[in-house]
């Protein structure tokens, strides 16, 4: 998990598998530690990930339910066909909001 | 001094060393005997602790056996033997102690605790030990617990035969502690497996065991979960005004936290058919029901729908569910999909739902994502494309055989690559 900023907004790089286990507990804290620091708006960039499954599907709602919760946007960016045929087929498409690069999806929360 | 007399002190001398021999030999081999009646780690801890206690001449002695799962915290104190009322460690000086053995691997001798400059005690702390001696327990190198005894009776303290003592008391127990460990641990783990075979068998009896009889529909339901229990269920509910009502599900994730899962969401729809509600708002009633009893990341897809087989009208709520097919002769298989969001995320989500008819020898494929993204060694998935080839090869056949038919081209595919996800399927057939 790689964590930097730009434009104001959080980016968030996963790599590897996104399939439950302690990425869950992990992603959790690191939310919980940008909205203790006031900081709600967040890109999830998935151009790392190899598989992702329910599981890990399950992490990213969990974020989006999070920063919602709290006034805040998760959004999603560089997914690929395979994740975006599952964000289609759950129609998980309809929560969120997908961004063809995380420099798109950074700006698009300043408009 | 004549040399009788220094022969004498000889034998004397002698004499104490082999009674003292002896003595030493019958302790150990007392604890031998002892401890070798039983399997029981923890009377197997209190015989040693207790003969160290009456043999060694002290107020309390203890075992304390390591916990390499959690170093925080590393030792697990088994017991506590004492022949005088004395109250614990302090907190402090035990975490000293145990530090001191954990580096040191190495046999502690302390006879007067308040000089000894290896521990420090604040000036505030009650301590009631003056003296001990602790060895470790030590296996092919490793060390696994730790004897210590406390206060010896005796004013002169502990002595180094006391230390040889224990030591050996340590080296012949250390064995004999640890197979009784690893049997605790066996037995343990056969429970929990007792009690998966028992969870499995209460999942088996939540899947419908008979299909709906008709003389115009074949049903067919399988579900082949990738562990014990699974994530995964399919029903047919037959309703009070004669409709059946069928669903297939998936709960995220796998195993015994979605095996619970699925029996919470198989109940909240039962209870829906039951009292005849419709096909979305059952669904909107367990996406509420789910939401309100399971953490964020939890979710499950659904597929319910419900069939009256006198105008052979199907209703459906597609809740994220993969598509199933719905095969027309002479047709392009169509995909039914109208629903909405998977269930369990978003509460009070307002689910669509969709009416579609089964003309004669329509096949209706429902499926769990296990069929199309089981692996082969090659991590290439099964697919829609083959399924829909093995579909189509099949349609002729009774639909309790076509599943069988699929599920066998996905087991070929597969080639005993291992099973990763619970693999499901549902079929209705109009046949006339």
């Amino acid at each position: 998990m790689n964590i930097k900023e730009q434009y104001g907004t959080v980016i968030i790089e996963l790599k590897g598998k996104l399939v439950g286990g302690t990425l869950a507990g992990r992603m959790n804290r690191t939310l919980d530690n940008l909205l203790e620091q006031g900081k709600k708006n967040v890109v999830v960039d998935l151009s790392g990930i190899t598989i992702l499954n329910s599981s890990g599907m399950g992490i990213l709602i969990s974020g989006y339910r999070k920063m919602r919760d709290n006034g805040g946007l998760l959004k999603l960016a560089n997914i690929t066909n395979k994740i975006e045929g599952l964000l289609s087929i759950t129609k998980l498409n309809q929560i969120f909001e997908i961004y063809s690069s995380a420099d798109e999806a950074a700006e698009s929360f300043n408009n | 001094m004549p040399e009788s007399v220094k022969n004498i002190d000889q034998l004397v001398e002698e004499n104490n060393r082999l009674r003292a021999a002896v003595a030493e030999l019958s302790i150990l081999n007392d604890i031998a005997i002892a401890i070798s009646s039983t399997q029981s780690l923890e009377k197997i801890v209190d015989l040693i602790v207790h003969k160290c206690v009456k043999h060694l001449r002290v107020e309390q002695g203890a075992v304390m056996l390591l916990n390499e799962k959690d170093m925080n915290k590393p030792f697990h104190t088994m017991i506590r033997k004492q022949d005088s009322v004395m109250s614990s460690l302090p907190y402090r000086l035990d975490a000293q102690l145990t530090g001191w053995m954990l580096k040191n691997k190495a046999p502690l001798l302390v006879n007067d605790l308040t000089t000894d400059d290896r521990f420090k005690l604040s000036p505030d702390e009650k301590v009631t030990i003056r003296s001990l001696l602790g060895v470790p327990l030590m296996l092919k190198g490793r060390m696994t617990g730790i004897i210590n005894v406390f206060n010896k009776h005796d004013d002169s303290g502990f002595t180094q035969n006391d230390q040889r003592l224990l030591s050996i008391i340590a080296a012949q127990s250390a064995q004999i502690i640890e197979n009784a460990r690893l049997y605790l641990e066996e037995q343990a783990l056969q429970h929990i497996q007792e009690e998966m075979r028992v969870a499995k068998n209460i999942q088996e009896n939540l899947l419908p065991k008979e299909v709906p009889v008709s003389e115009l529909y074949q049903f067919a339901g399988k579900s082949i979960p990738a562990k014990e229990v699974g994530g995964d269920y399919y029903d047919f509910i037959p309703l009070k005004d004669g409709r059946i009502a069928f669903c297939l599900g998936d709960i995220s994730g796998k195993g015994i936290p979605a095996s619970l899962l699925m029996a919470n969401l198989q109940a909240s729809l039962r209870g829906q058919a039951y009292i005849g509600n419709e096909c979305k708002n059952s669904v909107g009633f367990a996406n509420t029901i789910l939401y309100h009893s399971t953490d964020p990341t939890r979710y499950a897809t659904l597929f319910y729908a419900i069939l009256n087989k006198e105008d052979h009208e199907l209703i459906y709520c597609n809740a994220g569910h993969n598509s199933p097919y719905l095969f027309s002769p002479g047709k392009e298989p169509k995909r039914l999909s109208e629903g909405g969001i998977v269930v369990g995320i978003i509460p009070e989500y307002i689910y669509e739902e969709e009416t579609t008819e089964l003309a004669p020898d329509d096949v209706f494929i429902l499926f769990s994502d296990g069929v199309t993204e089981a692996m082969n060694f090659s991590d290439q998935e099964f697919g829609e494309e083959r399924l829909e080839n093995s579909i189509r090869k099949n349609l002729h056949l009774p639909a309790e055989e076509i599943i069988k038919e699929i599920f066998k081209d996905v087991e070929v595919f597969t080639k005993g690559a291992p099973q990763s996800d619970d693999i499901t399927m549902v079929i209705v057939k109009r046949i006339k």
